[in-house]
């Protein structure tokens, strides 16, 4: 017996591995499963040479963009200091909206639901292929990311956590086939649902033709999954035209990120992982 | 049972178990390298300052390095070693595990298949082979990401043309380099090359 299994080991050594390929494609099929520890520990792996790389890059062009390179920088400040006193006027008009719309919300007994914490990430890979729209920061379980939190920038909506290990987690681009999130049109208050193309775009899908979305269009997150608060920008519609047959609109949507020249994002934490966090950390737990 | 175990003693059934001190050595030192360059590669396509493809697009430098283990080890050995190599590619990129250890089996299967009947020598041939290698694995990928994972690219031209000319305008900068390192480290005729003389 066990001979003849000698005989044909080539025949069994690829059997068993095709069918180890197989298994570990129907495994996948299902998102939701949970990463394996060894693909953690990969990932792990992987991270700390990225970081450093990054770090090292970020030094250097601090470095020379903070000292060596110092042409025009009068001329510079000069306007950033114009600039800064129009903004600090409007910043305090912003403020007095700001404490009105709190009495207002007091006032009608408002409760807020969810509260956020933004947690600052720097960006330390990209996918190695072309097919998959993800980035590596390094932010993980120690700093409180868990996965599906909501990943902003400050121009909008970049995309949400899929996987996490100790130092790192990998985001899911809004442009990839994967992403999915729900959205309003800032103006109709129309409600979608914004799914990638895998390139630099978006689609609304989900809107049916007699609904008001028209070109130039701004899209904003519902803040209904409590994944991104409510009212960051996505991007706006490049096009919108009805199909002769189905239901729906056909809405292509340029996104407001520029992920290309994306380098820092943050990661937006709910208040019972930032409180998990700090209990962590805190001196008094730990004794 | 005695027959058999002396048969594995003699080596009279094959080389799968029996391997000499040495041949432990040559294979730990040819697995370490090629996992080393692996990880090296993906770091590369990995890293964010990468002047090519900041859109998305990368060239596949991996490929090379599943091209090179194909033309040059023995199937049992490749096989590992390539399985090694998709199994870390799917978990560093956003890909579902097991999409790039199939695409890559499958181009080393094919590779296999056509060195039975033409040996890989020149520079020239084995561009020609990176070619064909390219349109396996687009094809591979084009299958299992519409067929098994049901994704519905849209603009699946671009994305391919752009890979394979960035793939192209590196591959006579970083295959010889590959080369180069295998070859300095291994030395020729003690890696697990095929048994089987192979007519031109």
């Amino acid at each position: 017996m066990f001979h003849f299994f000698l005989k044909r080991k080539r025949f069994f050594f690829f059997s068993l591995l095709i069918i180890l390929c197989i298994a570990l494609i129907t495994l996948s099929v299902d998102k939701k499963q949970k990463q394996f520890p060894a693909e953690k520990a990969l990932q792990s792996f992987f991270s700390y040479p990225l970081t450093l790389t990054t770090w090292i890059f970020n030094t250097t062009s601090a470095l020379w963009n903070g000292y060596v390179y110092l042409v025009d920088v009068e001329k510079r400040n000069t306007g950033l200091q114009q600039e800064m006193s129009v903004l600090l006027l409007e910043n305090q008009q912003l403020r007095e909206h700001f404490l009105e719309n709190q009495r207002l919300k007091a006032l009608l007994n408002f409760k807020q639901q969810f509260s956020y914490h933004m947690l600052p990430a720097e960006i330390i890979g990209r996918d190695p292929s072309s097919w998959f729209k993800t980035i590596l920061v390094n932010r993980g379980t120690k700093a409180g990311v868990t996965r599906g939190s909501g990943v902003v920038s400050p121009l909008g909506v970049v995309g949400t956590v899929i996987e996490t290990t100790l130092h790192s987690s990998k985001i899911l681009l809004i442009t990839d086939q994967n992403s999915a999130i729900d959205i309003l049109a800032k103006r109709s208050r129309v409600r979608g649902i914004l799914e990638g193309l895998a390139e630099n775009a978006c689609s609304v899908n989900y809107v049916v033709k007699s609904e008001d979305i028209q070109k130039d269009d701004e899209i904003i997150s519902s803040g209904l999954n409590a994944i991104f608060p409510h009212g960051i920008l996505i991007g706006s519609v490049a096009e919108t035209n009805n199909t002769p047959d189905g239901f729906f609109k056909n809405i292509a949507v340029i996104p407001a990120v520029d992920f290309s020249k994306l380098n820092e994002v943050l990661i937006v934490l709910t208040n019972q992982a930032t409180a998990a966090v700090e209990k962590k950390q805190s001196p008094l737990t730990r004794e | 049972m005695t027959e058999t175990r002396s048969n594995i003693n003699t080596g009279t059934s094959g080389a799968l178990f029996k391997t000499s001190l040495a041949e432990t050595d040559t294979m730990v030192k040819t697995y370490s390298l090629y996992v080393g360059i692996a990880f090296c590669l993906l770091f590369v396509q990995t890293n964010p300052m990468l002047p090519l493809g900041n859109h998305g697009i990368r060239p596949d430098l991996l490929l090379f390095l599943v091209l090179n283990a194909a033309v040059t080890l023995s199937a049992v050995h490749c096989a590992c070693i390539i399985f090694i190599i998709g199994y870390t590619f799917d978990t560093v990129s956003g890909s579902p595990v097991g999409l790039f250890i199939s695409t890559y089996l499958l181009i080393f299967g094919i590779i296999s298949l056509l060195r039975r009947f033409y040996n890989f020598n020149t520079r020239i041939e084995l561009f020609g082979l990176l070619l064909l290698c390219l349109i396996v694995k687009y094809i591979a990928l084009y299958f299992f990401l519409c067929f098994v994972y049901e994704y519905h690219y849209n603009n699946l031209l671009k994305t391919i043309l752009y890979e394979t000319l960035f793939t192209i305008i590196v591959f006579p900068l970083v295959f010889p380099l590959i080369q180069n390192a295998l070859n300095h480290n291994l030395t020729p005729g003690k890696v697990f090359a095929t048994k089987k003389s192979h007519g031109a």
